[in-house]
């Protein structure tokens, strides 16, 4: 009798399941209230439940009908924003925040090393490119359940020669659990490791990453006049450069402390003290209200690869940037910059996307 | 990046067929009518057995892509993967430059496909190809586009990781120094960490990235590599090698799950945390949560593309994605519609090499 009653139970229950399951997939509608959807195709046939399908002329009437070819479309959507994109001047393309932030140049993240049973050992630089004898500040933090020795120390290494560079102890900042300490940037340009030596419950745990020291490429000696010239906003920069070659200089334009665009030119230079000229391109300038200072930020020249296998080498514009009142800018027109061969490019996309 | 592990019979069988696709290929060869460059990932036999000469290097990279883009490529670009990029990369993919420039490849527009620390071989040259090649009398390479896919170009963590491997011999976190083997194919040691060096995170973001006005078109997978091991330690999702980061082209190297910030790389349609921003004229076309880091080079099957919908707006137009869309509920949700999932439809039936290559080609 028991085994009856809960062969009953079971039967019931499986038939309640089922039922409640095969309502559930093949009349989502009825239970729309739960989701707020109003139902859609079943994942075991996701084509063929094409809304479409079901009633194309309706469909029809309520939006444009998509490409039936999903890849297709995002191709063309490319197309699309690369059309836009190309508007800009690759010497002068507007920022969002994300992308200010990215080029900016010399960025170091922190880097971090998991450790047994689910502690960090993290280790924090203000930059990753470091000229000769600058101060470099090590901040590390170790998280966890272990036991840490409260000094770790830091030692600075050649990538290359694997000889010793500098050294330093890293002490606790304050009751933050941070280490802090400052090695000096000497040595030849080139890689170099930064190890961070701590002791983890009395095992030496090192943290390695990164750095580059870089050599002394020139003097930064302020900007020359700013003026107009055809649709652009020339602002040229003085630079007299140790040794001649080819440079690629970049900076961020901004406006009451908000990026405006990303602006970058190339040039040969000679060691005589030489100017190079960053444009902003009208499609950045026009529709803005520009009123009172720009200023130049995140000043980075690099001097280029003569040949294949070269280092890149860098140097940095001081950290303040430079500011400018800038001239009339009411002749600066919103006209895309027409580049022949982004423009061909974009004309080739094009032709791709109309495919779909 | 691709799995050392290749068994010999395989490129054996490989070896047999390959007379037949190179033929193959020579009728096949260019994409969309472009023709079409390659630039493979890192290889990790470079790491435990340098390769001898630039022919070693060359015929390690025409194995890397005989799964599918060998056959319908017009030109390569090989590197060794024991060197760096800012010198024996840049040298021997230079030779191969000047070549591709001689014969003239690219006057009608090249297309490159890059995989994985292709991505950031791609980017460096890119940036340099044109002032080496003038200086050499020679016209740059003209590029219509970079398709690449598990781009690298952001770097990987389990480089990072490997840097701080490589300097602690005596230390014992077994799992960390399991991944970071199965990820360089050696037990790290400094100095013979070659092309990994330049994947670290702060390295790569270092390392030629002044935008420029060549798209680049990101396929991001999200698979499993290694049997999962290397997971772990890879910052937000990742495909077992790269992290998304790397792969959608984002502006930092901070973890994220998605390339967008309202689908995910299965495809449902829910808040996820996407990028804050991406790298100027980087556009992420398609996800696949299945695929693996090496499976999205063709050989793997069964896994649903997920087309990386941010805007859909095109040409003014607003394009209803309803049409791509589906419904699927879990297994412990009985009512209800469940959960909306976008996709590609069709695209669990191939792979994420042939499923771009024959929508090109079209």
């Amino acid at each position: 009798m028991p085994l009856k009653a809960i062969l009953v139970a079971l039967l019931t229950l499986a038939f309640v399941a089922g039922l409640g399951r095969w309502l559930a997939v093949d009349n989502t509608s009825v239970f729309s209230w739960a989701t707020g959807s109003n139902g859609g195709p079943s994942a075991s046939n996701p084509v063929a439940s094409h809304p479409a399908s079901a009633n194309p002329s309706a469909r029809q009437a309520l939006t444009p009908e998509p490409s039936d070819n999903a890849l297709g479309f995002m191709l063309a959507s490319v197309a699309d924003e690369y059309q836009h994109a190309v508007r800009y001047p690759d010497y002068s393309i507007p920022l969002s925040a994300a992308q200010a932030e990215a080029y900016q140049g010399n960025r170091y993240q922190p880097v971090a090393l998991p450790l047994e049973g689910g502690g960090q050992f993290t280790v924090t630089l203000e930059k990753f490119r470091y000229v000769q004898q600058e101060d470099i500040l090590v901040v590390a933090s170790l998280s966890g359940n272990q036991v840490v020795n409260d000094r770790l120390d830091a030692v600075l290494e050649s990538a290359q020669s694997r000889s010793k560079a500098d050294r330093a102890a890293l002490t606790p900042s304050d009751e933050s659990g941070y280490f802090q300490g400052t090695l000096k940037a000497q040595g030849e340009p080139g890689e170099y490791r930064l190890i961070v030596e701590a002791t983890v419950d009395g095992q030496p745990v090192r943290h390695a990453s990164t750095l580059t020291i870089e050599p002394d490429l020139g003097e930064f000696n302020g900007l020359g006049r700013v003026t107009t010239r055809g649709n652009d906003l020339v602002i040229p920069l003085r630079f007299e450069a140790r040794e001649s070659g080819a440079y690629a200089l970049s900076a961020q334009l901004v406006h009451r402390g908000e990026p405006v665009a990303q602006l970058q030119t190339e040039k040969q230079l000679d060691t005589t003290s030489d100017t190079l000229e960053l444009k902003a391109h009208g499609t950045v300038l026009a529709n803005r209200e520009i009123d009172g200072e720009l200023g130049l930020m995140h000043i980075q020249i690099r001097r280029l690869p003569a040949r294949p296998g070269d280092r890149t080498d860098y140097a940095f514009g001081p950290e303040e940037g430079y500011r400018f009142t800038p001239p009339d800018l009411d002749s600066l027109t919103d006209t895309p910059a027409g580049d022949p061969e982004s423009e061909q490019r974009a004309a080739l996309f094009r032709q791709l996307a109309d495919k779909f | 990046m691709k799995r050392s592990n290749r068994t010999i019979a395989w490129k054996a069988a490989m070896a047999l067929t390959a007379g037949g696709m190179v033929w193959a290929g020579s009728a096949q060869a260019q994409l969309a009518g472009h023709n079409v460059i390659l630039v493979h990932g890192f290889q990790q036999e470079d790491l435990a057995s340098p390769p001898a000469d630039l022919n070693a290097v060359r015929n390690a990279g025409e194995d890397y892509w005989r799964t599918f883009w060998l056959s319908r490529s017009d030109a390569r670009i090989d590197w060794g993967s024991d060197g760096r990029i800012e010198g024996n990369i840049a040298q021997q993919a230079y030779q191969q430059l000047r070549q591709i420039s001689q014969q003239g490849l690219c006057n009608n527009y090249c297309i490159v496909v890059s995989h994985s620390t292709g991505d950031l071989v791609t980017r460096y040259l890119l940036e340099n190809q044109a002032r080496w090649l003038q200086a050499d009398g020679l016209p740059p390479l003209r590029i219509l586009a970079a398709l690449d896919y598990s781009g690298a170009g952001g770097g990987t963590e389990l480089a990072d990781l490997a840097l701080s491997i490589a300097y602690n011999d005596s230390w014992y976190n077994w799992p960390l120094k399991q991944a970071v083997s199965a990820f360089t194919g050696i037990t790290p040691e400094p100095g013979r960490l070659g092309v990994v060096n330049d994947l670290q995170t702060n390295v790569a973001r270092n390392l030629a990235v002044s935008p420029n006005n060549i798209p680049r078109l990101r396929f991001v997978a999200g698979g499993s590599s290694y049997g999962g091991i290397t997971k772990p330690f890879i910052s937000g999702t990742d495909d077992g090698v790269v992290p998304t980061h790397s792969a959608c082209g984002a502006t930092s190297s901070s973890g994220i799950d998605s390339c967008s910030g309202s689908i995910s790389l299965s495809g449902k349609v829910a808040n996820q945390n996407g990028p804050s921003g991406l790298y100027y004229n980087h556009y992420p076309v398609l996800m696949n949560e299945g695929v693996t880091h090496s499976g999205v080079l063709g050989s793997e099957t069964g896994n649903t593309s997920v087309p990386v919908v941010n805007n859909t707006t095109l040409n003014g137009l607003r394009v209803d994605f309803a049409s791509r869309t589906y419904n699927q509920r879990a297994w412990w949700q009985w009512w209800g519609a469940g959960d909306q999932y976008i996709e590609v439809p069709g695209s669990a039936q191939t792979d994420m090499s042939t499923l771009v290559y024959n929508t090109l080609n079209n």
